[in-house]
């Protein structure tokens, strides 16, 4: 009696400790969770080296290093490419004088808001024309020529230099001309005009130029925003470093975590505890390597179909319709919106809409093919419906990113609750 | 020149093998590593190869009457007795054991191999210390660790095969008999 007491009393006690190490370590959790999704997909890669006689050190350092390389040549030959792109729509939306103009377009913000905006690292990047890859200081378009020698002078100039140019009226107009003039702007302001003149009573031009100034500030804030949180970037970053230290010793000490949980199991669920956590770790290593391998296929393919039809930021797009296909069903969808946007946005051939849908039908032809049955194996079978209500429930709660992971987490759950199933049955626990 | 170079080598495996001596003379093992080298299947591994040996391990302790695992039910672990009697029971409903094993045995090693499910009922006679491996553990240390790998299985081969022919030897001998 005094020994069952005793352990109630101790098992309480670890209770309430894991309770304490919960509240203490919550910060961090969501690192060590990455840390361990991160483990779980390097892990067969280790255990493939160290079965060459490797020690499990040395073949994780390999793993790593690898890994680095390969990081360090896309970041070489293709992050370049995306960065142009990226950039190229940004400056093909706001252009460095319209970036310039908006803070002459808003007399009515308060001292706060003009003290932020005349920040002199920002009005280096605002001044910073793109196009002449020289340095705009004034609204007369005073031009200096050796940007990188004049960048302190700039730091030191701060409100002084900015201030003739906040009221330059003709800069102000310049820019949102230019900024009507991407395509599909342009023709919905023929649009708007011409209803405008059918419909007198109604002033309705006015009323969307106020709507598309809006939207610039809007677009002029992105860079601010960047700055003023400079604390959570730095964050995140320390979160990126966090992840490959944690899954190293993840990786090194496997069996040592797994014999300290084994200690908590009684002897009735030992082999069930085993069974079990053997068939989740290699369900959801599996999984997540074969869904890694498969974005980077699709990826790859439309990058080279949409290079090949000729649609611009091909790489970029490539990219997001690769993490798109992550959602059954639906994903490619996003990847045929996102070219078609391209194609409309930068005032390409109508045309070429065709080519493009028929494109990505060629790239999810090979997906569902030949890259999905080899790289998966069996279909993951989820109903249609199932997969769109997960994905809807998926982004009220976390937005676009729970939107493209809950889909593979219900079926890594769905699958883990059938397996735990069958093994409580053949133990005959249930 | 063909001489020279197998002496060279010669030369350079027998230091490995002495620098292997003087090593393991000074690693410590802990109370479970000196209790694997008991075990005939762990014999003949070095002291650094029973350290990699002993990460697969789990050590479970056992109350006496307890069940360690039932027949019919799917085999996932040997077990190997360091302290304490086992009994086995072939048939659910029998009230004698059919086999009784002591310290140094291992239980549930043949399943390892055929993969099919418990062949009998192991009950703690005793209060029982016991080491347990997993059979994916086994299989990953034996393909990840070729060298350890080969001794192991080696010497798993050896212990059969001489269980397998003192059962021959039985067996003529009870056909001598019986002519």
């Amino acid at each position: 009696m005094l020994k069952k007491n005793s352990k109630l009393i101790f098992n309480i006690f670890v209770l309430l400790l894991f309770g304490v190490a919960a509240v203490f370590y919550w910060n961090i959790l969501a690192s060590l969770l990455a840390g361990i999704v991160f483990a779980f997909i390097l892990n067969p890669a280790v255990s493939y080296i160290e079965s060459y006689g490797v020690s499990r050190i040395i073949s994780i350092v390999a793993v790593y290093s690898i890994i680095i390389l390969t990081i360090f040549i896309t970041m070489i030959f293709v992050i370049p490419k995306v960065i142009t792109q990226g950039e190229s729509i940004f400056s093909f939306i706001n252009q460095s004088e319209a970036v310039q103009n908006v803070m002459g377009s808003t007399p009515k913000v308060d001292k706060n808001t003009i003290q932020v905006k005349t920040n002199p690292i920002i009005n280096i990047y605002m001044n910073y024309d793109k196009k002449q890859e020289r340095f705009v200081i004034d609204g007369s378009e005073q031009i200096i020529n050796k940007p990188k020698e004049e960048i302190i002078e700039l730091q030191e100039a701060d409100t002084a230099n900015i201030a003739p140019l906040t009221h330059s009226d003709s800069l102000k107009n310049g820019s949102l001309e230019k900024f009507m003039e991407i395509p599909i702007l342009a023709q919905v302001i023929d649009y708007v005009n011409f209803i405008d003149d059918k419909l007198t009573f109604v002033d309705i031009t006015d009323e969307f130029k106020k709507v598309v100034e809006g939207l610039k500030e809007e677009i002029v804030q992105v860079p601010m925003i960047v700055i003023s949180n400079v604390k959570k970037i730095a964050s995140t970053f320390a979160f990126v470093f966090m992840i490959p230290l944690i899954s190293f010793f993840i990786l090194k000490d496997k069996n040592l975590f797994s014999k300290m949980f084994n200690r908590f199991i009684p002897n009735r669920f030992f082999e069930l505890y085993i069974t079990i956590t053997h068939k989740i770790s290699e369900l959801v290593s599996s999984f997540l390597r074969a869904l890694l391998i498969e974005i980077f296929i699709v990826a790859v393919l439309t990058a080279i179909v949409l290079t090949i039809i000729g649609v611009n930021y091909s790489i970029l797009i490539g990219l997001l319709a690769g993490f798109a296909n992550m959602v059954p069903y639906f994903g490619p969808f996003f990847g045929v919106v996102f070219a078609i946007g391209s194609v409309i946005l930068t005032g390409q051939d109508i045309s070429m809409i065709f080519y493009v849908i028929f494109g990505m039908w060629g790239v999810q032809i090979i997906d569902n093919n030949i890259v999905y049955p080899i790289v998966i194996g069996k279909s993951t079978n989820i109903h249609p419906l199932y997969v769109f209500l997960t994905v809807v429930a998926g982004g009220t709660m976390f937005g676009v990113l729970g939107m493209i992971i809950s889909v593979p987490v219900v079926y890594i759950v769905t699958e883990i609750s059938k397996e735990m199933y069958s093994s409580l049955k053949k133990y005959d626990i249930i | 020149m063909g001489n020279r170079l197998e002496t060279v080598f010669e030369f350079f495996s027998m230091s490995w093998q002495w620098f292997k001596k003087k090593r393991d003379r000074l690693i410590n093992l802990t109370e479970t590593e000196k209790s694997l080298l008991h075990f005939s299947v762990f014999s003949s591994l070095g002291k650094m190869q029973i350290k990699t040996v002993s990460s697969f391990v789990y050590e479970r302790s056992f109350k006496s009457n307890e069940v360690i695992y039932q027949r019919g039910h799917p085999n996932m672990v040997m077990y190997f007795i360091v302290s304490g009697e086992v009994d086995l029971y072939d048939s659910e409903d029998s009230d004698k054991p059919d086999m009784t094993i002591s310290r140094g045995s291992l239980v549930g090693s043949i399943e390892i191999f055929t993969g099919s499910t418990r062949a009998s009922t192991a009950v703690a006679k005793t209060k029982c210390e016991m080491l347990a491996i997993s059979k994916y553990d086994f299989r990953n240390m034996i393909k990840n660790n070729p060298r350890i790998g080969s001794k192991v299985l080696y010497s798993f081969c050896e212990k059969y095969s001489k269980s397998l022919y003192e059962k021959i030897l039985a067996e003529k001998e009870n056909a001598k008999k019986e002519q």
